[in-house]
């Protein structure tokens, strides 16, 4: 009984809800008529979409800079990076590595400015980062309109410039990483085990920085900022890292959603994109001082089941679309429970 | 709280229910019909008017009703004040009425321009048939 | 000679932002060739419509809980009350009356859910009031979207979508269209002056500044200015920033029904979405900041902010040739705007924080 009591406590009843609702409704699905194995294959697919961006998360909660709100910096450089790509028109994984490669430089410089503001701001991290995702995502509007982009498949046919809304990854890379190794059985059950495997690839490199000593020092400057003070650590030059390493998280965090979304979503595409990565993260385990990576894989898991389950199990329960709305309930419910938490000091 | 503050707080409730019931009843609007068709009592009969104008005054562009036209007015709050305009065949104003009614004096949703406009003879409302 | 130059220096530091924007507007209107005429009219309607909105962000700021994005949650309430209204087809000023006083305890439901929350999160007041207005957004959605129509009895079927249940997107509200803005006309030189609702801001400033000097509102004060203090001292620190965001949301509540009356139809989805980014932009634009707020700078950040707004979309138009990057632009300022604000902001604060570190750190160690 002790045992499931401390559970409770450490998982925190939003948490256990959303998981029993999510149980709950894989359950029904078979008796509404929706199919379990597309259903399934659908989160699978969803998980791995998502899995890289909330991934991104880690690093700045771990050092103490708060849930970064400020994904969309990231997810910028990544859309630079592919939109070029597709400019030079190499297809397949090269062109997947090109959009990476050319994101990456633009994610450090990016990044590494963000963190020198961020540093600046200590204690009022999470609402500057909201703003300024917000202002690069309106800026990037004027800037997709005026940069000398070419290619006939991303310019608007009358003037022949400026990029369209939507561009189309269908004849470029459209699944080329989840392809890899991937498999099918029957004609709704599709397994990326590519997408899984570069996940699971990062998640790796995550874990294992993490135990290097520059990875325990970040740990430290979030979590006891006197004592790596102490220790000789420049707090600021972690702070900085932490961010640099989340805003190229999310760099290729995009790349990898849109190679199994099919589209680069440009203008104000990317503007609420850091909320469901926030809230996966949260719905995992994680807090605004505390984050693991199994949080990241619970929570993302949660998150994208949640999406992909409530719209077509309710929808044909009741007959309406109620999933807008309770995506919405849910992602931002989640964030608003995790802010309200106090920190409990441990004895 | 102090009894003192329960009192007030109670009157100002009071007084925003008041308000409210208040701005209802003066702002509530509904239709009614109105039509030009003539009138008979037991005393004398009203031809009914060749042509007429009918609108509430202060408010929207009139009606135009002829002979045993029926139309539909919306009328806000609870007295209503009617410009009924008269016209001939050149539809040349011959007559002006100007009559006055509570939400109270009417019997029903129809109108007949005639009596009400000769004083507003019984029979001037009737409910929908 | 130095001293006159370091007093100027502060001087455009602290008001940098509306320099910055009144520099901007200099450059652009003579660009988007609008006359003058034209924009003062425009600017006169402008202040009549969002001062009352704006004017409602100053006490939070007061009580020291910074911007409150949980307007939001006024403005819901206001157009609960404006839904109610067009659904019993009350019009004219008896109408916003009854929408005001029926959304008036929602509003303070509303304001006291937000208080609460906001004092479970102390110290991160802004980012939960903003993650507040989100999910309030999807609470005001499944009212909205289904309960209204289903439980909620609506008897006007013209309001209600095809399927039987939930509003329309686009409520009418042209039984109460600029109601008040008519109620009592004055034209001068050509110029419509909407003076009813200017008397009612009016009413508005001369009530916030009659509360600075009650005790309430200096117990506010002193809670902004230090919460520990003015808890040491007596102050019930936490019912007093629950009164001052109830007291906010109420306000917002009214200036979302001014505004939709000035405009004539609302989005029953969307109108209230822009209504806490536009104000809080124009209260920063204005040369607030997060800590401190004054009537002036309300009034000067309606203006500056929305002539902006009319401006540059023309200004881009005849500048690079596109309308659209205007949008963009005007979109761009309006957040970065309120990145500056909240950076100088956080900057200063730290810069005093660590000022008053290394000086304790400082006797100690020397």
């Amino acid at each position: 009984m002790g045992g499931i009591r401390k559970f409770i406590e450490n998982a925190g009843w939003p948490r256990i809800i959303i998981g029993l609702f999510l149980f709950s409704l894989f359950i029904i699905a078979p008796f509404v008529r929706v199919r379990i194995d597309a259903s399934v294959s659908d989160t699978l697919v969803r998980f791995g979409m998502n899995g890289v961006m909330v991934l991104a998360m880690v690093p700045m909660i771990v050092s103490g800079c708060g849930l970064n709100f400020g994904l969309p910096l990231g997810i910028i450089a990544g859309l630079l990076g592919a939109v070029t790509s597709i400019e030079i028109g190499i297809p397949g994984i090269p062109g997947v590595l090109i959009a990476m490669a050319i994101s990456l430089p633009i994610a450090v410089v990016l990044g590494w400015g963000y963190g020198l503001l961020l540093n600046r701001v200590k204690g009022s991290e999470m609402m500057i980062a909201t703003y300024v995702g917000f202002s690069s995502v309106a800026f990037m509007c004027i800037m997709w309109l005026v940069l000398p982009y070419k290619s006939s498949n991303m310019v608007w046919g009358y003037a022949g410039k400026g990029l369209r809304t939507t561009i189309a990854v269908e004849g470029f890379w459209h699944q080329a990483i989840s392809d890899i190794g991937s498999f099918s059985i029957g004609q709704f059950f599709y397994v990326p085990t590519g997408m899984f495997l570069f996940f699971a690839l990062l998640c790796g490199f995550m874990w294992v920085f993490m135990r290097t000593r520059t990875g325990t020092a970040m740990t430290t400057v979030g979590s006891n900022p006197e004592y790596a003070r102490a220790s000789g650590v420049n707090i600021d030059r972690m702070r900085t890292l932490s961010v640099i390493l989340s805003t190229v998280l999310g760099a290729i965090g995009i790349i990898v959603y849109q190679q199994s979304f099919g589209f680069v979503q440009l203008y104000m595409g990317p503007f609420y994109m850091a909320f469901p990565a926030v809230s996966a993260i949260l719905i995992g385990g994680a807090s605004v001082h505390r984050a693991s990576i199994l949080n990241v894989i619970i929570g993302t898991f949660l998150f994208q089941g949640i999406l992909t389950m409530t719209p077509s199990v309710i929808n044909s329960m009741i007959q309406t679309d109620m999933s807008e709305v309770i995506r919405i309930i849910v992602s931002n419910g989640m964030i608003l429970y995790a802010l309200t938490r106090t920190v409990k000091v441990k004895p | 709280m102090k009894p003192r503050q329960i009192l007030v707080n109670l009157a100002i409730i009071a007084m925003m229910a008041f308000v409210a019931f208040i701005s209802y009843m003066n702002g509530k609007t509904s239709m009614i019909y109105v039509e030009n068709l003539p009138f008979e009592t037991g005393a004398a009969a009203y031809p009914a008017f060749e042509a007429a104008m009918v609108g509430v005054e202060g408010g929207p562009p009139p009606l135009f009703l002829e002979e045993g036209d029926r139309d539909v007015l919306t009328i806000v709050g609870r007295t209503h004040v009617l410009l009924i305009e008269e016209l001939d065949s050149n539809d040349n104003v011959v007559n002006t009425y100007r009559v006055t009614f509570k939400n109270s004096e009417l019997k029903g949703k129809v109108v007949n321009i005639v009596p009400l406009s000769h004083g507003k003879l019984p029979g001037w409302s009737y409910p929908l048939d | 000679m130095n001293k006159k130059a370091d007093l100027l220096k502060h001087y455009l530091i602290q008001n940098a932002v509306p320099i910055l924007f009144i520099a901007v507007s200099a450059f652009a209107i003579p660009i988007s060739q609008f006359s003058g005429t034209y924009l003062v009219q425009e600017m006169l309607v402008r202040l009549s419509r969002n001062s009352f909105l704006v004017l409602s962000l100053l006490i939070p700021i007061m009580a020291g809980m910074g911007l409150n994005f949980g307007m939001v949650l006024g403005a819901m309430a206001g157009q609960i009350g404006l839904i109610f209204m067009s659904d019993w087809s009350v019009v004219g000023v008896p109408g916003v009356i009854l929408a005001a006083i029926i959304s008036t305890p929602l509003a303070i439901a509303l304001g006291w859910l937000c208080g609460t929350i906001l004092n479970l999160a102390k110290g991160r007041e802004m980012v939960t009031s903003f993650i507040l207005g989100f999910f309030m957004n999807g609470v005001y959605q499944l009212v909205v979207l289904y309960g209204f129509g289903s439980v909620v009895p609506m008897t006007n079927p013209a309001m209600v979508l095809s399927r039987g249940f939930g509003i329309r997107n686009v409520t009418n509200l042209e039984g109460i269209r600029k109601c008040l803005d008519n109620l009592m006309p004055l034209n001068i030189l050509g110029i419509d002056i909407p003076l009813a609702t200017f008397l009612i801001i009016g009413l508005f400033c001369l009530f916030v500044l009659w509360f600075r000097g009650t005790k309430l509102g200096q117990d506010m004060r002193a809670v902004g200015q230090d919460m520990k203090v003015a808890g040491d001292a007596g102050i019930p620190v936490e019912r007093t920033r629950l009164i001052a965001i109830i007291i906010s949301t109420v306000l917002a509540c009214y200036g979302q029904i001014i505004f939709l009356q000035n405009i004539g139809t609302m989005n029953t989805y969307n109108s209230h979405e822009q209504a806490g980014m536009f104000a809080i932009a124009s209260l920063l634009v204005g040369g607030a900041s997060v800590s401190r707020a004054s009537i002036f700078n309300v009034f000067l950040g309606v203006v500056l902010f929305h002539l902006m707004f009319v401006v540059s979309p023309m200004a881009g138009k005849y500048l690079i040739g596109e309308a659209q990057l205007g949008e963009y632009f005007r979109v761009f300022v309006s957040y970065g705007i309120i990145s500056l604000a909240l950076v100088l902001h956080a900057w200063r604060r730290q810069k005093d924080r660590e000022r008053a570190r290394r000086s304790l750190r400082g006797a100690a160690g020397e």
